[in-house]
């Protein structure tokens, strides 16, 4: 087994744009039947983290890029707090770059993106969580959907970069307009509110079938929607584009396993200085985009372009300490201007009957990226979808807006925060 | 079960306001235990730099050039002698920027205290290796004394926390007696006549500028009227 790991072309980005408080970080959470047994989790944890070895290194800088360096243990398991998604402290943390809660029935984990993508987190949560229930309720699932057998040796593919595999010559370039920016006055210093809306998923499904699309993208075009009625409530005269990203997972259209960083984005928008636009409107806006940029070509063409680049000699050949400044300005001052929030739906998550009784909910949150203070993240399970609001500004019109207009048309909607109090 | 009656959306029993929208939740029979989903304990990422660490790294770094220094001087000339020139600037810079973040004086004083002790040192070593002529007494320690007193009213002011255009005006007030200590001191050295005669010059704009900003301050109206039109 190799020592160390190239990053992966999507994972370059995130060391060197990091600040001493902010990093690229996101969480997935399951609640169980019963309290956590600690001494159990860290029993699993010891044997899952074999079967994950490219989530036990830690980040080194090499001469001229970041790397993956192997390293033995595990982090230590603590309580869960409040605010969330925190940047890891490496020092406290054994050098990992996940980070491992728990509190009362939840288990959570926290990563930093270089490591891996959603389904590589949630991957690594469920089968923790699979050995958990294993060693404690003796249940006996091997290996299922975003399940692994921890008994097998790790796979190659599972460790491969999936973008190098897939990337062609051709390639389209990114070129984006910038995005309209939601108003944010910033929340006290590390300070994350959590506001969930948890939401019927027949209910959710039967609203997104009589607009005739998916709940991905009814979602989408509701989060962009929301935006929309922010920018008209502040600024509308705005004539900026109001954008949002919404994360596509490449596994579904280029065939790979791999645990690391394997997604690519699409950011949808409309134009508010063309006149009022009904949801309708905008949900035809996203579907026609999702249409057209959603597909393997279009896909491959956007990741090539990364690829090709990286692959480029020159670009190699600079040392990492000038990459550093070069990729800190660009991500700085453009990196997240394209859009003005995200919205990741992790899909559908069905467990084996086995574990499934003692799994009740899972949770999907995104950090807040470098500009844009407010992101969704979701997940549903067990009937039960949950949009995951994380933001550390005060305004909360955007999720209001979400949440009312769901309510709208008849999606009832129950709200927990840490925001509320 | 409580609801928003703004919003319409179902709330968490532990909630004593609409997250959304800031309404207050009134459940006229409220349950008796509330658990919520969320821990009550914040952990912030550590803000306090390690001063231990980046003091023993400038002592280190700072060391290189007085060591390198002092050997070639004794291997050329034998004797310290140009070398004490960089022993004397590094000293300055220590004092000057190390101290500050290595002790924490709770008397901001003692740190000018201790400035103005080491630049007159300096400068004596430097009158002292040039073989100065009289102008370290006469000249250089006046006008450090008189520029170290403005430095300190100034952060005598500064202190007080008085409104920034009142400090801007006795900042520029001080800044535009300088010409004048440089004139006079000058002047002193050279045994002639003490009134200052360029440094009017100098003076004079500077003052008006400082008088201005002083009658700004004093008028709640016009001052409030820079800040609205003139904020960075």
């Amino acid at each position: 087994m190799a020592t160390w790991f190239k990053l992966d072309n999507a994972a370059k980005i995130y060391p060197p744009i990091l600040t001493r408080h902010w990093a690229a970080m996101f969480r997935m959470s399951v609640d169980l039947s019963e309290n956590v047994d600690v001494k159990i989790l860290e029993e699993a944890h010891k044997k899952v983290i074999k079967r994950f070895p490219s989530f036990a290194c830690k980040l080194k800088a090499g001469f001229f890029w970041y790397y993956l360096e192997r390293i033995d243990g595990t982090p230590p398991i603590v309580e869960d707090i409040d605010n969330p998604i925190q940047k890891i402290n490496a020092r406290k943390n054994n050098g990992f770059l996940y980070r491992l809660l728990y509190y009362k029935n939840r288990i959570a984990v926290e990563i930093f993106h270089s490591v891996t993508d959603g389904t590589g987190a949630m991957t690594f949560l469920l089968t923790l969580v699979n050995e958990y229930c294993h060693l404690k309720y003796g249940t006996n699932v091997e290996s299922s959907n975003y399940i692994l057998n921890v008994n097998e040796e790790p796979n190659k593919e599972e460790l491969e970069d999936a973008f190098f595999r897939y990337s062609k010559k051709a390639s389209i370039p990114l070129k984006e307009e910038r995005s309209y920016k939601l108003p944010a006055t910033p929340t006290e210093f590390n300070k994350l509110i959590i506001t969930s809306g948890i939401v019927d998923t027949n209910k959710l499904k039967e609203v997104a079938k009589k607009y005739n699309t998916t709940v991905s993208i009814f979602s989408g075009a509701l989060v962009l929607y929301s935006a929309y009625l922010v920018q008209q409530q502040y600024s509308p005269n705005s004539k900026r584009k109001i954008k949002i990203s919404i994360p596509v997972n490449l596994r579904r259209f280029f065939p790979s396993k791999t645990l690391r960083n394997f997604s690519s984005f699409i950011n949808p928008g409309i134009y508010p200085q063309l006149g009022k636009y009904s949801f309708e409107e905008v949900l035809e806006q996203v579907k026609h985009f999702v249409g057209l940029y959603v597909n393997e070509k279009q896909l491959n063409a956007k990741f090539s372009f990364n690829v090709n680049a990286e692959k480029n000699i020159i670009i190699r050949l600079i040392p990492l300490f000038i990459k550093i400044p070069v990729l800190q300005y660009n991500y700085y001052f453009t990196g997240d201007d394209y859009y003005c929030t995200t919205i990741s739906n992790i899909g559908l998550i069905k467990l084996p009957e086995e574990l499934e009784k003692y799994v009740d909910r899972i949770d999907f949150m995104l950090g807040r990226q470098f500009t844009s203070r407010i992101m969704c993240g979701c997940a549903s399970y067990k009937g039960k979808t949950v949009f995951n609001f994380t933001k550390s500004l005060q305004q909360s019109d955007l999720e209001r807006y979400f949440f009312t207009t769901l309510i709208q048309m008849g999606v009832p909607v129950y709200i927990e925060s840490n925001g509320g109090n | 079960m409580s609801y928003c009656v703004h919003c319409g959306v179902e709330l968490a029993p532990d909630l004593k306001k609409c997250p959304l929208c800031g309404t207050e939740v009134h459940d006229p029979n409220p349950p008796a235990i509330v658990d919520s989903r969320y821990v009550d304990h914040i952990v912030t990422n550590d803000k306090h730099i390690n001063r231990h660490f980046f003091v023993t790294l400038a002592n280190i770094i700072g060391s290189i050039p007085i060591i390198v220094t002092i050997i070639i001087d004794l291997c050329i000339s034998k004797s310290l002698s140009w070398s004490l020139y960089v022993l004397g600037a590094e000293l300055v810079i220590w004092i000057m920027v190390i101290l500050p973040i290595r002790y924490s004086f709770k008397c901001v004083y003692l740190y000018l205290l201790a400035d103005y002790i080491i630049t007159s040192l300096f400068i004596l070593l430097v009158y002292y290796l040039i073989k100065g002529n009289g102008w370290y007494l006469n000249f250089a320690l006046p006008l450090n004394t008189l520029v170290w007193l403005g430095v300190l009213l100034i952060t005598f002011v500064a202190v007080k926390k008085v409104p920034k255009i009142t400090l801007a005006s006795f900042i520029i007030f001080v800044i535009s007696l300088i010409p004048i200590f440089i004139d006079v001191c000058l002047k002193l050295y050279e045994k002639v006549d003490l009134y200052p005669s360029w440094s009017l010059w100098a003076f004079i704009p500077l003052f008006v500028i400082s008088i201005s900003f002083l009658i700004i301050s004093l008028n709640r109206k016009t001052s409030d009227w820079v800040r609205k039109n003139l904020f960075i």
